[in-house]
C-alpha cells in the first residue's frame, strides 16, 4: 500500500515537473513572440514613411533617381522579407540606402529647410533608433528560449512537442562601397 | 500675454523665424529683448547701440503709465532719440511695446531715412499697415 | 534589471523600518507629552503618515507636476522629445509610454514621477530642451526612465511622506516644549520631579535628533539612486558620454529654477537649489556632485553596462564595495557596446542673413547627428521649444497665406483674427469644448 502511494505521489511530481517545464517554454516562446511583433511594428512604420520621404525628396532633387530608385526597392524587398534572420538582412540594406540618400540630400539646401524632410527625417532616424533598441529586448527573449531548448532536460520536452529555436536579429548594413552592387 | 493698451490677448505672429506679439485690438506690437535686434540684422543694419537703452524721458510725458505684458511692472516711459516718440519699456528691459505706427516712427527718426532699406525689411516682416500707418 | 530592483527593495525596505521606528519614538513621545498616552501619540502619528501616505500614493504624480507648472504635451507639439521617450520606453522595455510634461523655465532640468512603470510621467524644462542636442537629451530620458524602472519614483515619495511626518511631529513637540511644556507638567506630582525633568530632556533631545536622523537616511537613498539611475541610463542609451555632457552642461547653467523648493529639489536630475561648483558628496545633499557622475560615466571603458559602471564607480569613488548586486553584474545576454560617438557636423552662419531669409530657408544651421538634422542655432532651437509650450498651452497655430504663422492664445475672445502682415482675416472656429 505505502510503495504504491510513493509510486503515484512520485508520478504526480513528475507529471507536474513536465507540466512546469513545458509551460516555461511555451512562457519564453510567447515572449519572442511579442517582442518581434514589438520589432514589427517599428519595421512597418518604416516601411509606412518612405513613400512620402521619397515624394519630398523628388519635388526637390529629381536628379537623384538611382538614389531614390534604391531606396525603394530595398524597402519592396524589406517588406517581403520572411523571418527575423531574412529581415536583418533587407533591413541592413534598407538603412544602408536611406543613409546614402540623406548624405545625398547635403547637397541641397532647400530640400534640407523643408519642414517636412526634416520632419519624416526625424521620424526615420527615431525608427530606426527604436528598432535597435527592442533588438536588445528581443534578442535576449530569444537567448533564454533557446538555451532552455538546448539544456538538460528541458531540451527533451522542447524535441517532444516541437519547440524549435528561434532566430535572432541582427541588422547589418551593409559598406558602402557594396551599396550600388545591390540588385533585387 | 495681454495686451497692455486694451487688456485683451495678443496674437503671436511668426515670420521667417522672427517672432513678436501683437494686439488686434489697437495693433500696437510687443517686441521681446533682441527681438528687434533681429530684425534690424535681417536688414543689413548695423545695431550698434542696444535699442533698449533709450533715455528714459525727462519731461513727464502725457501717455498714461502702461504694465508690462509680461512681468506685469509698471513700464518706463522712453523717448528715442530725434523725435517726440514716447515708448514703454519694461523695467527689467524685458521688451518695449510700440503703439500702432510708432515703431516705423522711431526707425524713421533714428536712421533719417524715408523710404530707406529699414522700412522695406519692416515692411516685409511687418506689413503695409504697421510700417507706415498714414497709408 | 529585476535583480536590481530586487535588490534595491531589499535595501529599501531596511530604510524603511528604520523610518517607521524613528516615526515611531517621536510619535509616541509626542503622545506622552500631549496626551499622556504614548499610544495616542502612537495612532495620532499612525494616522497622519496613513493619510499622507495615500495622498502621496495616489494625488502625489499631480500634485508634484501642478506645482512645478507643468503642461502635458503631445507628439505634435515636440516630436523630438516625444520619439526619444519612446525610444527610452523600448530600450527599458516600460509596459507604457510614460506622459510627456513641459515646464516653461529657463533653467534646464528635468523629472519623472508616478507609483509605478505604468502610470510614469517625466517632465523636462524648456531650457533643458535649448541647451541640450538629440544625444543629450536622451541621456537626461534614460536616467528618468531608470527612475521609473528602479522604481525609485514610489520609493522617494513614500519615504519622503514619512521624513515629513516625522519632521512636522518633531517641529510641533520641540515648539511647545520650548515654550512652555506641555500640560503633563502642571499635572505631575512634585516627587517625580527628577525623573520628570530627565524625560523631558531626553524627548527634547529624541525629537532635535529624530528629523536630521531621518533627513540624512532619506538623503543617503536619493543619492544612492541617482547613481542607480546614471547606470541604467547608460545602459538603456548604450552611450554614456550623451548622459555625461548633458550633466555638463546642466550643472554649470547660471539659471536658476523659478519654481522650486526644498520638497521638489531632490526629484530633478539635478538638484536646483545645489551651489555650483560643489565637488563632494555631504551627507545633506540630495545628489551626489555632479562632478563625480560626470566623471563616472565618462571612466566606464569603452563599455556601457552595468558591470562598467560599477568598476567605474568604485575607481572614482574609491568605495570598495560593489555598487550593485553581483547577479546584475554577470547577467548573461546583453553585452552592451558603446554606441559609434554622434557625429556632429555643425554649419555655421553667423548672423541671420537677409538673402537666406528671403528664400525663406529659415534653419541657418543644422547639426547632423548620425543622420539627425536639428535646429543648431538658438533663435531656431528656441522656436521649436516655445512653439511646444504654446501647442501645451492650447495656442492654436494658424498659417496665413502671405506665410506668416499666427498663434492664438485660447483665450482669445474675437471670432476672426486679422494677420498683422496682410490683414487677411482667418476666421476661428470656436474652441472644441475640453471633454
Amino acid at each position: 500500500m505505502t510503495y504504491v502511494l510513493i509510486f503515484l505521489v512520485a508520478i504526480a511530481v513528475l507529471i507536474f515537473w513536465v507540466f512546469g517545464l513545458y509551460n516555461g517554454l511555451v512562457r519564453l516562446r510567447n515572449a519572442v513572440k511579442n517582442a518581434w511583433s514589438q520589432i514589427d511594428v517599428q519595421l512597418k512604420r518604416r516601411h509606412d514613411l518612405i513613400p512620402n520621404l521619397v515624394e519630398t525628396v523628388k519635388g526637390y532633387a529629381a536628379h537623384e533617381k538611382e538614389t531614390l530608385a534604391r531606396v525603394i526597392s530595398a524597402r519592396n524587398f524589406a517588406m517581403n522579407a520572411a523571418g527575423p534572420a531574412e529581415a536583418g538582412r533587407a533591413e541592413g540594406a534598407l538603412s544602408g540606402a536611406l543613409k546614402s540618400l540623406f548624405a545625398v540630400s547635403e547637397a541641397y539646401p532647400d530640400l534640407k529647410a523643408n519642414q517636412n524632410f526634416l520632419a519624416l527625417q526625424e521620424e526615420l532616424t527615431s525608427t530606426e533608433n527604436k528598432i535597435a533598441f527592442s533588438r536588445q529586448a528581443y534578442n535576449d527573449a530569444v537567448m533564454r528560449y533557446n538555451n532552455m531548448t538546448e539544456v538538460v532536460p528541458s531540451n527533451i520536452i522542447a524535441g517532444m512537442f516541437n519547440f524549435k529555436a528561434s532566430e535572432f536579429f541582427e541588422i547589418v548594413i551593409p559598406e558602402e562601397k557594396d551599396v550600388p552592387k545591390v540588385s533585387f | 500675454m495681454e495686451c497692455p493698451v486694451c487688456r485683451e490677448s495678443m496674437v503671436v505672429i511668426e515670420y521667417r523665424s522672427i517672432e513678436l506679439d501683437y494686439c488686434v485690438g489697437c495693433m500696437g506690437v510687443w517686441f521681446d529683448r533682441g527681438e528687434i535686434e533681429l530684425v534690424l540684422q535681417a536688414a543689413g543694419i548695423p545695431v550698434t547701440s542696444d535699442f533698449l537703452a533709450f533715455k528714459t524721458c525727462d519731461s513727464k510725458p502725457r501717455e498714461i503709465m502702461r504694465p508690462c505684458p509680461l512681468c506685469g511692472k509698471t513700464m518706463h516711459k522712453m523717448n528715442p532719440p530725434g523725435g517726440s516718440v514716447v515708448l514703454d519699456q519694461c523695467p527689467d528691459e524685458e521688451g518695449i511695446w510700440f503703439d500702432a505706427g510708432e515703431l516705423s516712427e522711431t526707425i524713421r527718426n533714428i536712421t533719417g531715412d524715408d523710404a530707406g532699406a529699414v522700412i522695406q525689411v519692416l515692411r516685409e516682416y511687418l506689413g503695409e499697415a504697421l510700417a507706415d500707418p498714414k497709408k | 534589471m529585476w535583480e536590481i530592483i530586487q535588490s534595491n527593495r531589499r535595501k529599501s525596505i531596511l530604510l524603511v523600518i528604520i523610518m517607521a521606528v524613528l516615526l515611531l519614538l517621536v510619535g509616541s513621545v509626542f503622545g506622552e507629552y500631549f496626551v499622556q498616552s504614548y499610544q495616542g501619540g502612537l495612532i495620532l502619528a499612525f494616522a497622519i503618515w496613513l493619510l499622507l501616505s495615500i495622498l502621496a500614493y495616489f494625488q502625489g504624480r499631480n500634485l508634484f507636476l501642478a506645482i512645478s507648472g507643468a503642461h502635458k504635451i503631445q507628439k505634435a507639439d515636440h516630436p523630438r522629445l516625444f520619439n526619444i521617450v519612446e525610444e527610452m520606453k523600448i530600450a527599458a522595455a516600460l509596459p507604457a509610454m510614460p506622459e510627456i510634461y513641459l515646464i516653461d523655465d529657463p533653467a534646464p532640468n528635468a523629472f519623472a514621477v508616478g507609483q509605478n512603470p505604468e502610470k510614469a510621467a517625466v517632465a523636462v524644462t524648456t531650457g533643458l530642451l535649448n541647451t541640450l542636442n538629440r544625444d543629450e537629451l536622451q541621456g537626461v530620458i534614460a536616467h528618468e526612465v531608470g527612475h521609473v524602472v528602479n522604481r525609485d519614483t514610489l520609493f522617494m515619495s513614500m519615504i519622503g511622506v514619512m521624513l515629513g511626518t516625522v519632521v512636522m511631529l518633531a517641529e510641533i513637540a520641540r515648539r511647545t516644549l520650548f515654550f512652555g511644556g506641555g500640560r503633563r507638567r502642571s499635572r505631575s506630582s512634585s516627587g517625580a520631579g527628577q525623573a520628570q525633568v530627565i524625560i523631558l530632556i531626553a524627548g527634547l533631545a529624541l525629537m532635535i535628533v529624530a528629523p536630521l536622523i531621518a533627513r540624512i537616511i532619506y538623503l543617503a537613498a536619493s543619492r544612492k539612486r541617482e547613481y542607480l539611475a546614471d547606470a541604467s541610463a547608460a545602459v538603456f542609451t548604450r552611450y554614456p558620454e550623451g548622459l555625461a555632457s548633458a550633466l555638463e552642461k546642466i550643472s554649470v547653467s547660471p539659471i536658476r529654477m523659478r519654481k522650486v523648493n526644498s520638497v521638489t529639489a531632490p526629484m530633478y536630475i539635478i538638484n536646483p537649489l545645489q551651489k555650483l561648483h560643489d565637488t563632494r558628496d555631504s551627507l545633506f545633499s540630495t545628489h551626489p556632485a555632479a562632478k563625480n557622475r560626470i566623471q563616472i560615466l565618462r571612466s566606464m571603458a569603452g563599455g556601457s553596462g552595468y558591470l562598467e559602471y560599477d568598476q567605474a564607480f568604485r575607481r572614482i569613488t574609491g568605495e570598495s564595495k560593489a555598487f550593485l548586486p553581483a547577479s546584475a553584474l554577470k547577467q548573461p545576454g546583453i553585452k552592451p557596446g558603446l554606441r559609434k560617438p554622434a557625429v556632429e557636423t555643425v554649419i555655421p552662419t553667423a548672423a541671420p542673413d537677409m538673402t537666406r531669409m528671403m528664400t525663406g530657408a529659415v534653419i541657418t544651421g543644422a547639426v547632423i547627428t548620425d543622420g539627425i538634422q536639428e535646429p543648431v542655432t538658438p533663435q531656431a532651437k528656441a522656436r521649436e521649444t516655445s512653439d511646444a509650450v504654446w501647442k501645451s498651452k492650447g495656442y492654436r497655430f494658424i498659417r496665413c497665406e502671405c506665410d506668416a504663422i499666427l498663434k492664438v492664445p485660447p483665450d482669445f475672445k474675437r471670432t476672426g483674427v486679422q494677420c498683422l502682415r496682410c490683414n487677411r482675416v482667418h476666421e476661428l472656429n470656436p474652441v472644441p469644448e475640453p471633454t
